[in-house]
């Protein structure tokens, strides 16, 4: 059966395959030709041979709950996201400016705060910032750099811009998707991968390791690194064992770590004590040290924030980094860029009014119909307003509260994700909306990965890209292209 | 090795080494009774509890020690922590955290073998389902350790697992002694059918007849189960693998040092005198020094 290109049901938001006019767009055109020899049959085949893949490579893609597991059918599209190389370039470098602009910040916040007596950034912000540690005040960590992996979260606007939606600097996961997700599509594509020059993304835990074994404070070579977990019921669990296993490292939890009385951190093993120099810690900051933070904490080391201040061990990301996750900071990137780095920002935020600020705040009482309104310091979709779809008691309320504590929110316009051709359970090609996470990795060095994770709305006409509400996932493709 | 890692590898080792005997103890049992028209069943069902150490929880139950309450208590209730079904539970809690360092077949035979406990347990408690019940659990245990042995690199994961299956097998050696040598009062004729039940609980009787004496008699039995080099159910053969294990490992001294003195204890031990004197004093003395030897294990390694 032959693809009817012609009836593909176009939403509002920009396609990333084809145009207006039902044609490839630049770079895709290799995908396109395939995609169409293929017809949707054999495409069909292929997604149920790629689902049989996920459910023996599924052992490893489990939901833990407590007491029982439940293996999940990771949902998977096989039609590829694609983004040309050239487009690409530009993005990895803005998102390079931007995590590079984003360190600066957190150690300028946790130094001499030059950005707030300079009057670029608000002290109210600040102070009132839940994820700001105090106890991270003076530390200088090795490069000036806090967060060392970054997952930002972007999108495509109607006009084919891509934009920033946010910045994940605490415990970004997600990568060990975008690696399977190739590897899958290898399988399912074989053909593609000898015509196209697809830009691999397999060097990533290799890349992470150097980024994590470079921050190592003694000279022991090569140092010892640990990857920090939770725990089993974590729902990123099989991303931390994945990872640890492709870095060759460790992956420990609280209680193997212990704190000796020269402040260093060791891990018992069989053979005793030994060492650690890095934790690449995928524990939440609270839970870290008892000692410093929640005092009840299992997951966490006593003593571990003492041995880091001194300098003793790094942690990736440093704690007191989510302190530039918020969405009133985020508000700021673009100022911060200009502040520290003298550079226009190569990529943009989307657009956002700071209540705080008076002309923004008028501008959104007056709007509340058309805009988002989003608390700064909930997460998770708590406490916001999603202005077309509320009632008038809603937006009242909402009007009160901004109005009570203007600093605390802020706005933007309803957002149009793009689309790519995805397969339905009906077996045809339609539009459906994608996100996308890059993973950023900065130390000494600086690097992006090919692409990232692309998330998928599998739901018609949804926004909503999670794994918990329907979203799936897609393979990203960089693709050069000859000029 | 990480401390936490090898101390679930050890118990993974404990708890299928545990599952297999517990089926091993019921099917033989079941077995034998049927041969003893003379011995009240009450008495070899309540061996059984004894056996496995759950007299004081079995008491508990407020249940009398019939075939259907012992079966069910020992095979498949969830409430017994030295149940077969809870042996394989922890076994599979175990695995659960480290499973992606094992080859995949080990962590879905398991838990398959934990869903067939839970779909089919109750075949175990009827007498006409149970040979084959326990016969296919029987095997299904030694699939997984097939699959250990079979793929896993010789090295510390091995090791603590090994050492964890002949910790219990070795412990699991001196509870059948104990109860069979001490319930088993020489009578004429009915007693080979003890000896013969005694070595069939450790798939041990073609290789005592082979090895030791094609006649089965108690003096016999008794020191190959206790001491015999080759088969690898016996009480000190045990003791020389858990040996090996730890002569791989550093800081041993203490241990290697209890380990050679039980051993020492075992082959010097006069088994006539034994069996004739009751073992049960032996039996205690040697459960404690195993429970000696674990606790210099955990306090070393884990």
């Amino acid at each position: 059966m032959t693809i009817a290109w012609n009836e593909y049901p176009f939403t509002s938001g920009h396609d990333e395959l084809l145009t207006p006019e039902y044609l490839p767009r630049a770079g895709a055109e290799g995908l396109h030709r395939y995609l169409t020899q293929l017809g949707l049959e054999e495409l069909q085949a292929r997604q149920r041979a790629a689902e049989d893949t996920i459910l023996n490579l599924g052992i490893t893609f489990t939901v833990y709950s407590q007491g029982d597991n439940i293996d999940r059918a990771w949902p998977f599209d096989i039609i590829p996201r694609l983004i040309p190389l050239k487009e690409w370039t530009r993005i990895e470098q803005g998102l390079i400016q931007r995590l590079t602009a984003l360190n600066l910040f957190i150690g300028d916040v946790y130094g001499a705060q030059r950005i707030i007596k300079e009057g670029v950034f608000p002290a109210e912000v600040l102070a009132m910032s839940r994820n700001f540690r105090p106890q991270c005040v003076g530390i200088k960590p090795a490069f000036g750099v806090w967060a060392h992996v970054c997952g930002s979260d972007l999108i495509r606007d109607r006009d084919g811009r891509i934009l920033v939606l946010e910045d994940n600097l605490r415990v970004p996961s997600g990568v060990s998707y975008m690696l399977e997700n190739r590897l899958i599509t290898k399988r399912v594509f074989p053909e593609l991968f000898g015509t196209q020059s697809i830009l691999p993304v397999d060097d990533y835990p290799a890349r992470l390791y150097d980024t994590l074994a470079a921050l190592a404070p003694a000279g022991r070579d090569p140092p010892r690194v640990v990857v920090l977990t939770p725990g089993l019921y974590n729902s990123a669990y099989f991303e931390h064992v994945y990872l640890a296993q492709r870095m060759g490292l460790e992956l420990v939890e609280g209680r193997d770590l212990v704190v000796g009385e020269d402040d260093r951190v060791f891990m018992k093993t069989i053979s005793g004590l030994q060492p650690v120099d890095v934790i690449y810690r995928r524990v939440d900051d609270l839970f870290l040290d008892p000692e410093v933070f929640v005092s009840d904490s299992m997951l966490g080391v006593p003593g571990l924030m003492r041995s880091w201040r001194l300098g003793r061990v790094a942690m990736v990301n440093a704690p007191g980094a989510g302190v530039a996750d918020d969405k009133v900071v985020y508000a700021h990137v673009p100022e911060m860029i200009r502040f520290y780095l003298g550079e226009e920002p190569i990529l943009s935020n989307v657009p956002t009014w700071k209540c705080l600020l008076d002309a923004d705040r008028d501008h959104v009482l007056t709007r509340l119909d058309q805009l988002v309104v989003k608390p700064a310091n909930e997460s998770g979709g708590y406490g916001m307003l999603i202005g077309p779809m509320a009632s008038r008691a809603e937006r009242e309320e909402m009007a009160a509260r901004i109005k009570a504590d203007p600093r605390n929110y802020i706005a933007q316009p309803m957002i149009s994700l793009s689309t790519v051709p995805t397969l339905t359970e009906n077996g045809v090609l339609e539009p459906r909306h994608v996100d996308l996470r890059p993973f950023i990795l900065q130390g000494k060095e600086s690097s992006v990965t090919a692409g990232g994770l692309t998330r998928v709305a599998l739901r018609k006409g949804s926004l909503v890209v999670n794994s918990s509400q329907g979203g799936g996932s897609k393979d990203t493709w960089i693709v050069a292209t000859e000029d | 090795m990480l401390s936490r890692v090898a101390e679930n590898i050890y118990w993974m080792g404990r708890y299928l080494e545990r599952a297999e005997n517990i089926a091993r103890l019921v099917s033989v049992t079941s077995t034998l009774l049927l041969d003893q028209p003379g011995v009240g069943p009450e008495q070899g069902w309540r061996r059984l509890v004894i056996i496995t150490g759950c007299d004081a929880a079995f008491a508990q139950t407020g249940q009398r020690a019939g075939e259907e309450a012992v079966t069910r208590f020992l095979l498949s209730e969830s409430d017994n922590v030295s149940s077969l079904f809870s042996s394989v539970a922890y076994a599979r809690e175990n695995l659960r955290a480290m499973r992606d360092s094992f080859p995949g077949e080990l962590w879905e035979g398991l838990n398959d073998l934990s869903l067939f406990l839970k779909e089919q347990g109750e075949k175990g408690v009827e007498a006409a389902y149970r040979h084959d019940f326990l016969g296919e659990v029987i095997g299904r245990c030694q699939t997984l350790v097939g699959i250990l042995v079979g793929t896993l690199s010789r090295g510390p994961a091995f090791d603590f697992f090994s050492m964890g299956q002949h910790m219990e097998r070795a412990d699991m050696c001196t509870r059948i002694l104990d109860v069979d040598v001490a319930t088993g009062h020489p009578t004429r004729g009915g007693m080979d059918l003890l000896w013969l039940n005694l070595l069939r609980s450790v798939s041990g009787e073609p290789m005592y007849r082979r090895h030791v004496n094609p006649r089965v008699n108690a003096v016999d039995v008794v020191s190959f189960l206790l001491r015999d080099r080759r088969f690898p159910r016996a009480f000190n053969f045990c003791l020389y693998e858990v040996e090996r294990c730890l002569n791989t490992l550093d800081h041993n001294a203490l241990s290697v040092q209890l380990l050679k003195r039980m051993e020492r204890r075992v082959d010097t031990q006069d088994v006539a005198t034994l069996i004739e004197t009751g073992p049960a004093l032996f039996m205690d003395e040697l459960q404690q020094e195993l429970q000696k030897l674990h606790r210099i294990i955990t306090a070393i390694y884990f």
